[in-house]
């Protein structure tokens, strides 16, 4: 099963429809949709799939839908263009556009833009912030700690959720001390991430 | 004679195999439809990617959030379902999660990952 089990019999040409077509649930799950039937076609309908993904790339123009295609495409890369593309998204206005590239570069495990994507820790979204830290520390776990501590002090409660996740996956005994006030968080959110990475270290 | 001898030899030892070691007549590790006897044979499961594979099943819609990707009401409600019941698989989950989640545990239930690492739900 999945998440959106009636994608799981569709032919290729019926999970096209559905991804040029409308959002079954409404337009603010629209994100979740569309990665689930781009996930669908890029693992069930082989390289017919990748292209229909790929030359989609350059017709998609909403957040929804590209987020989609780079999710599915760096979740199973099939050649280096995807890494020239998600290169050059990193400039693009949209933050949740940006998020969506340096997770797809951690996928792919990029190290091509690694001082353009620290950089952008300094952005106003907290999204864009997580996604740097998601990005530092798999790919650059011996120098992200600093990151992350300066993180877990953040104003916004999505920046510390993932300090504290990844505080979790760095395998440093150091992060114990920078997780303990986050045990305490007032987001509940934080409070949950906080304790689960905790157990990292039992 | 001698031939009758040797049949008689060989059918002992393949019983006695057999008896002593009955494993050796059980599906074969590496049989893609029992993922789980890898693990289950295999004494040094990874613990942080224990910890991960459930951190993935459990916390899901939070998880979601934090990348900006929003489920709707009747799939969390689906999804917390299978949670409770243990049911709960890397598949059934929004894909951006599937492809954090450790290769090992692809395809096992919640409970069943839950048996492997000696986690108490």
């Amino acid at each position: 099963m999945s998440l959106y089990p009636e994608l799981d019999t569709l032919s290729l040409d019926k999970l096209i429809a559905r991804f040029r077509g409308a959002p079954v649930d409404g337009k603010q799950y629209a994100t979740a949709y569309y990665m689930e039937v781009a996930h669908t076609i890029r693992r069930e309908m082989g390289k017919e799939g990748v292209t229909f993904l790929e030359n989609e790339f350059d017709n998609v123009k909403d957040v929804p839908r590209l987020r989609a295609l780079i999710s599915a495409l760096a979740a199973h890369p099939a050649n280096k263009s995807l890494e020239h593309r998600l290169l050059s998204l990193l400039k693009d206005k949209r933050p949740l556009i940006i998020m969506e590239s340096i997770d797809g570069l951690r996928l792919l495990k990029s190290r091509r833009a690694y001082d353009d994507i620290k950089k952008l820790f300094n952005t106003r979204s907290p999204f864009v912030r997580g996604g740097v830290l998601r990005y530092m520390t798999r790919l650059y776990p011996d120098r992200a700690l600093p990151l992350l501590v300066k993180a877990a002090k953040d104003t916004h409660y999505i920046v510390r959720q993932v300090a504290a996740d990844e505080l979790g996956e760095i395998g440093n005994t150091k992060a114990i001390l920078y997780l303990r006030p986050l045990l305490k968080d007032k987001n509940a959110d934080v409070k949950q991430a906080a304790s689960t990475a905790m157990e990292m270290f039992s | 004679m001698l031939k009758w001898i040797l049949s008689v030899i060989t059918l002992i030892f393949t019983l006695g195999v057999g008896f002593i070691y009955p494993h050796t007549t059980a599906p074969l590790a590496f049989d893609q439809n029992e993922p789980s006897i890898i693990l289950e044979s295999n004494s040094t499961v990874d613990a942080n990617a224990c910890r991960k594979a459930i951190k993935l099943l459990t916390q899901y819609e939070r998880l979601a959030e934090s990348q900006h990707v929003k489920l709707s009401p009747s799939r969390i409600a689906e999804l917390n379902r299978l949670r409770e019941e243990g049911k709960i698989k890397s598949s059934d989950l929004p894909g951006s999660l599937q492809s954090e989640f450790p290769g090992q545990f692809a395809g096992m239930a919640l409970e069943k990952i839950r048996k492997i690492c000696g986690k108490q739900k």
